[in-house]
């Protein structure tokens, strides 16, 4: 099954030349204005244009070496010159937070655990370039506002006996490979999920048997004409699972009730569409699992990984012309709309999923998602993430560097690194702090984990504006919220075989230093003549030089006669003295 | 140093001391052997210790060629197939040259 027959696959192709993408209209203008139009392009019948011609040189240099394996090697190399690292591993951080604290006098139960999950990145092959308004964002955006939505509930989830856990679930590095989901289902094998701790206050462990079901947010900004949404299942997966699948499936379904979001079941038949939980049920074929997304067949986002995944195209920036930026941010957009109904429905199924019953009116009311957050996400994720929702959900350390940013944060996952985590997975975990933890009377210093508890986190966030002045409230949030390594487990695994192909062995690598960093530079070219004569006049300048010189020195007794035999003993030069 | 002032027995000496540590994988010291005894082994008048140089000199030069041949020999093979050799070819460079190659 060929999910998206639009995509070309350009990505994966060797070009073997650098690419650049401008995206500062001065520099295109550039290119085609003062280089381009004016010197290379031919008129109608011209064969050829006169020189001087416009040529550009590229510069882009990579270390890296043939494939990871070799270019991990290299890196490894040691000789006294230093290590040489040509390549790193690409990964990040995954983030999760579950409904319940389970005691740590309790265990938790197998079949209790729902998983929701989405991903976060998309491919790209230019940064900053890439928005994935429908890749990835409509997906963890409905599953942030449900997350919001359900934990208004919380008290009433806890209080219930025997209510399943729901752990939420953000998947990092999914475009590579499925790095993030990967990671996750590995560590869920070592019994190393969500901590790797066996004392002290901590986490309990989750691991696959503790799995109840999984559901998955896949791509849900473009409905196809009926505005429907599809419910994907795995046909190996029904054969085991059948009933609680089905039992899935209605419940997601009865839960769209007096809901403007209508959920189809996708063909039995059809193989589960590219999703993070294809590596849960790689690892456990028996975890029933219900993937949602906007096509049935073929992707209806013709711009998967793609430039062109723009918010413009999903009805997520459908401003008036003469909205403020204020407004803008304010604006609730057709899309957003249409993602609250989805958030509402999935956070009342989780609901019922969970306590197993149906919520009672009020707390079905309770259990609608905020169609103004899900607008202020949306915006602040793909048109300015200078905003007013970032900035009191952001640590005052990465307000600073918020202040300056202009344009989205990139979607691609990047290189791994123990001790920093991108922004896009950090303003994830910042919101969902936001929306499920609780503001404790702590200072911003004192806001921090607790040595001997570590089931909570602490966040410390600048929150909402004090009065009408510049000082922020200052929230130190508490949390049951979680990351965890996004990191293959190709680079944990001690002798991996590279080439078993069983979990992704992407590398990015290293780029040229300060002096063949990246460069583009355009330039005239004279005609070959022109250039000839040039070196031609060159060689011949030397060569008279040469003559002059040699001349000179031949005669030198002539010339330096006097001022030679005149110093006496200083005749000699010597530099030393 | 000038063999010029060098009286001819200790010529002998030393290009036989050249000769003797080129045993040790030391084929420069053959090379500067033949090239630096040349002028005493074929083109002076002919003098006692001669012969004998003259021989040192012959068998140093036919230890540099083959030395030289069996090194081009490695260095061709190497450069060709280091890559193919995997992490034995990485193991025997000292500095690894960046791309793919």
């Amino acid at each position: 099954m060929q999910w998206n027959s639009a995509g070309s696959g350009l990505m994966r192709e060797d070009l073997g030349i650098p690419v650049f993408a401008l995206s500062d209209e001065s520099d295109v203008f550039k290119v085609l204005h003062k280089c381009f139009f004016k010197f290379n392009l031919r008129e109608k019948n011209e064969t050829a244009r006169e020189y001087p011609l416009c040529a550009a040189e590229l510069n882009t240099k990579m270390y890296a070496a043939i494939d990871t394996e070799t270019c991990l090697r290299r890196s490894r190399h040691f000789s006294f010159l230093g290590k040489n690292e040509l390549c790193d591993p690409m990964g990040d951080k995954n983030n999760h937070v579950t409904m319940l604290n389970i005691p740590q006098n309790e265990t938790r139960a197998d079949d209790s655990v729902i998983v929701v999950g989405a991903r976060l990145d998309s491919a790209s092959l230019f940064t900053l370039e890439y928005q994935a308004s429908d890749t990835s964002v409509t997906g963890f955006v409905s599953l942030l506002a449900a997350m919001e939505a359900l934990w208004k509930v919380k008290d009433k989830i806890r209080k219930t006996k025997n209510a399943k856990d729901i752990m939420f679930a953000f998947f990092h590095g999914e475009a590579y490979d499925y790095i993030g989901s990967s990671s996750m289902v590995y560590s869920m094998t070592q019994g190393t999920f969500p901590q790797d701790l066996d004392h002290g206050l901590h986490l309990h462990k989750i691991q696959l048997q503790h799995i109840h079901q999984l559901v998955e947010l896949n791509q849900v900004g473009y409905r196809d004409n009926e505005g429907s949404l599809w419910l994907h299942t795995d046909p190996n997966n029904r054969k085991t699972k059948l009933a609680q699948i089905q039992k899935m499936i209605d419940g997601l379904q009865d839960a769209t009730q007096g809901l403007n979001v209508t959920l189809q079941e996708a063909d039995a038949t059809l193989p589960l569409p590219p999703a993070s939980s294809q590596r849960f049920l790689m690892e456990q074929s028996d975890i029933p699992v219900v993937v949602v997304t906007d096509h049935q067949t073929q992707f209806t986002n013709k711009f998967y990984n793609s430039r062109l995944d723009l918010p413009e195209l999903i009805n997520a920036t459908d401003y008036s012309p003469d909205l403020s930026k204020a407004d803008k941010y304010d604006h609730v957009t057709k899309q957003a709309e249409l993602i609250a109904e989805l958030s509402t429905a999935l956070a009342r199924y989780l609901y019922q999923a969970s306590t197993g019953a149906a919520p009672d009116a009020t707390t079905e009311q309770t259990l609608t998602a905020n169609s103004s957050t899900v607008t202020h996400m949306l915006y602040c994720f793909l048109v300015s993430p200078n905003c007013e929702l970032f900035k009191e959900t952001v640590s005052p350390v990465n307000a600073e560097s918020l202040k300056t940013t202009v344009l989205p944060y990139p979607f691609y996952v990047g290189v791994y690194s123990s001790q920093q985590t991108r922004e896009l997975s950090t303003l994830v975990y910042s919101l969902m702090a936001r929306f499920t933890g609780d503001k404790v009377d702590l200072s911003e210093s004192d806001c921090k984990e607790n040595e001997n508890d570590k089931r909570y986190s602490y966040l410390y966030v600048q929150g909402t504006l004090k009065g009408k002045g510049q000082e922020r409230e200052g929230w130190c949030l508490k949390s049951l919220v979680h990351k965890s390594d996004a990191l293959s487990p190709a680079f944990i695994i001690d002798g991996y075989d590279w080439k078993s192909g069983k979990y992704s062995t992407w590398t990015e690598s290293r780029w040229g230093g300060e002096s063949d960093s990246i460069r583009v530079r355009l330039f005239l070219v004279p005609s070959k003549q022109l250039q000839v004569s040039i070196l031609v006049f060159g060689i011949v300048v030397l060569v008279l030089s040469l003559l002059i010189v040699y001349w000179c020195s031949i005669h030198a007794t002539h010339i330096f006669t006097n001022r030679l035999t005149g110093s006496g003993t200083q005749s000699t030069y010597s530099p030393m003295f | 140093m000038d063999l010029r002032r060098v009286k001819n027995a200790e010529k002998l000496v030393m290009c036989r001391r050249y000769y003797l540590a080129g045993f040790f994988a030391l084929p420069f010291l053959w090379i500067v052997n033949s090239v630096w005894f040349f002028q005493e082994a074929f083109r002076k008048p002919q003098y006692t210790e001669q012969a004998e140089i003259k021989t040192y000199v012959i068998r140093s030069f036919i230890g540099s060629v083959i030395w030289l041949a069996i090194v081009i020999v490695w260095v061709t093979i190497f450069q060709l197939k280091r890559v193919d050799w995997g992490s034995t070819g990485d193991a025997l460079l000292f500095s690894i040259p960046h791309g793919s190659a």
